[in-house]
Order: structure tokens, then sequence, then C-alpha cells
């Protein structure tokens, strides 16, 4: 079970990027998942939910983007789906190839965050709205 | 109302640009290194042994040796004669490229033809965490199963060479040599698959041959 090393290092690099945005709130951390990375969508989800107990963020969210499979198809000559991780034969027409080009992501997209001033801004002017009505 | 603050970045930044920095140490230092992953139980730290003894007779060689808490294989690989730390990695079911630095540390000065690394027995862990090896093989004893590497797709993979191990076993257990190939081919095609028994000997000349001719390509 690599995937809380895996989840402590997404909590870790989110709280780096938070240092920098001291102004806004952690809502959820979108990651992309290819299915080569090694890692397993449910058991890094699990092992996220114990991680995130731990740190500033205990109710942060965890959102996984799946890439496909594709590989360098030497028949079509343009990239397409692999029939699954373990039959690398293209989907289309049935040739094999070891060039993956898409699958083995296993990064962080996005933090979603959330603006407290802007947010203070909108419900006072919002408030200011109501006041003229 | 929320916003997305773009980050993309890679989960395991940090151990990537170690193991870049341990790539780029063994360049300089024309070290071959190769590191080794397997299931508990398909003979890697007997074929390690056997390994050291008989490539230590032409090269300088030592070996880092990842350990649960409960194994020793590092005592069995001194035997060999050659150089050995062992990594205790506690409960962690994979080496990475910090441990291998950290480790291998006593030895930057010295001069060494082949730096062997044992990670833990484990096939899904170790794929993700590149350790800055020239070279990964992947192992499977003929007692596991044929489709082996279809079952563990991503370590075989990223790994550059399987070794079947016991084949001295092949015959009494039907093992289908054309069907374990297939199984790769299906994962990694054009690996090279290499067949040794580290009891009996057989193809052990053939797996040190091939690992000297790596070495002569850096
Ligand atoms: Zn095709």
């Amino acid at each position: 079970m690599h995937e809380l090393s895996i989840a402590l290092n997404v909590l870790d690099i989110a709280e780096q990027t938070m240092n920098e945005h001291p102004e806004s709130e952690l809502v959820a951390i979108h990651i992309r998942l290819g299915p080569m990375s090694g890692v397993v969508c449910e058991a890094l989800e699990s092992a996220f939910t114990i991680a995130r107990q731990q740190t500033l963020y205990p109710e942060v969210e965890l959102v996984i983007e799946e890439t496909q499979l594709l590989i360098d198809c030497p028949q079509c000559r343009k990239h397409q789906m692999a029939i699954s991780i373990n039959d690398l034969r293209c989907r289309t027409c049935g040739t094999i190839s070891g060039k993956i080009v898409g699958g083995r992501e296993l990064e962080i997209a996005a933090l979603e965050v959330r603006d407290e001033q802007l947010d203070d801004t909108l419900s006072r002017s919002t408030d200011a709205d109501s006041k003229t009505e | 109302m929320t916003r997305l603050v773009e980050v993309r970045t890679q989960i395991l930044k940090q151990n990537d640009v170690v193991a870049r920095e341990l790539r780029k140490q063994f360049a300089e230092q024309r070290r071959f290194v190769v590191s080794m992953v397997s299931s508990p139980g398909s003979g890697k730290t007997e074929l390690l042994q056997k390994t050291l003894e008989q490539i230590g007779q032409r090269y300088r060689v030592a070996a880092v040796v990842g350990d649960l808490a409960t194994d020793n294989d590092a005592d069995r690989l001194a035997r060999s004669g050659a150089m050995v730390r062992q990594i205790t990695t506690g409960t962690l079911c994979h080496l990475e490229a910090e441990m291998v630095r950290e480790a291998i540390k006593p030895w930057n000065e010295q001069p060494l033809d082949f730096l062997f690394i044992e990670n833990v027995g484990n096939l899904v862990c170790p794929s993700s965490y590149d350790l800055g090896e020239s070279l990964r093989v992947v192992l499977f004893s003929v007692t596991e199963g044929e489709d082996k590497p279809r079952k563990y797709p991503t370590i075989f993979n990223t790994a550059d060479a399987t070794v079947i191990t016991k084949i001295d076993l092949a015959d009494a257990v039907e093992f289908d040599e054309a069907a374990a190939r297939a199984s790769v081919e299906r994962v990694r095609p054009g690996m090279p698959i290499l067949q040794v028994s580290a009891k009996t000997d057989e193809g052990m000349l053939e797996w040190i041959d091939w690992l000297a001719e790596q070495h002569q390509k850096i």
C-alpha cells in the first residue's frame, strides 16, 4: 500500500502551494491519474481520507480525473486507445505498441480555492443591493 | 464561489528530482545500476547472491537491499564477498530515491562498476518510484504462473528486462514458457527475457554476460 505515501505527497504539495495564497481557503485538490500510474483510484481515495486528518485541511476533497491509456499505433499511425493495461494492443486495429503516450499521469492539476475576501465583498454588495430595494 | 489555481505538478516530483540527480551522478561515475523487483519468494536474494559472486570476479560490485524490518537479506548477500548495505524500510513497501542516496553515501568516492538495488518484495508499490537506476529488472519464478506479467502490468511495463527464475523447477510445475513470453509481450512488447536457475547455475552465464554487455553501453 503506497497510496498513503502518495496521498501525503498530494497534501504536502497542496500545503506548499497554499502558502502562496494565504487569502484563500482550500476546498478541493484536482488530480489526474492514469491507469498505468501504479496507483489504484479507490485505494488512493480511502488513503486520502485518512491522510487529510493530519493536515490543516481535514475537510478537503479529492477530485480524480482518470485519464485514458493511449498508445502510438504503428499501423493506424496515430494515438489510439489500448485495450487495457494488461493488453497493449490498439483498440481499433489490434496491433501491439510499446509506445505509451498517455496513461502514466500521476499529477496535481489544480487546487480549488475559495477567496474569503472576494466572498465578503460579494456578500456585502448583495447586502447593499438588498437595502436599496 | 470557488476558483481553480492551476498547479500541474508531478505528485512524486520530490522523488523524481532525487532520482534524476542520482542518474546524473551514476553516469559521471560510470556506475551501472541495476534495480531488481519481484514478489516475495521469487528467489531474488538467491539470484542476487549468485550474481554478486560471479560478476564480482570481473567487476567491482556492491549492493543495497531494501528489507522490511522482519527480513535480513543483507547478511546473506554479504557472504558473496561484495559490499552490501541494508535499507530497513520498516512497514514501507517500496524504496524511494532518497533512501538509496543515503544508503550509498559511504561509497560515493569508491570506484564501482555495478551497483545492485534489491527492492522490497512487492510487485505493486515500487512501480511508481524512479530510483535513478540504469536498468530495472523484474523477476518472477516458474512457480508463480505464466500470467504473472498480466496481473502486474504496471511494474512489467516500467521494467527494462524480465528474468524468469527457478527454471530448474519448470518441468515439475509444467511451466509453459511460450505462454509466459506471450504474457510479457502483451504488457511490454520487445522486452528482453532471460531465464536462470540460481540453484543449478543454468542460464547464469548468459545473465552475467548480458549484464556485462549492458554495462559496455554506458
Ligand atoms: Zn491501430
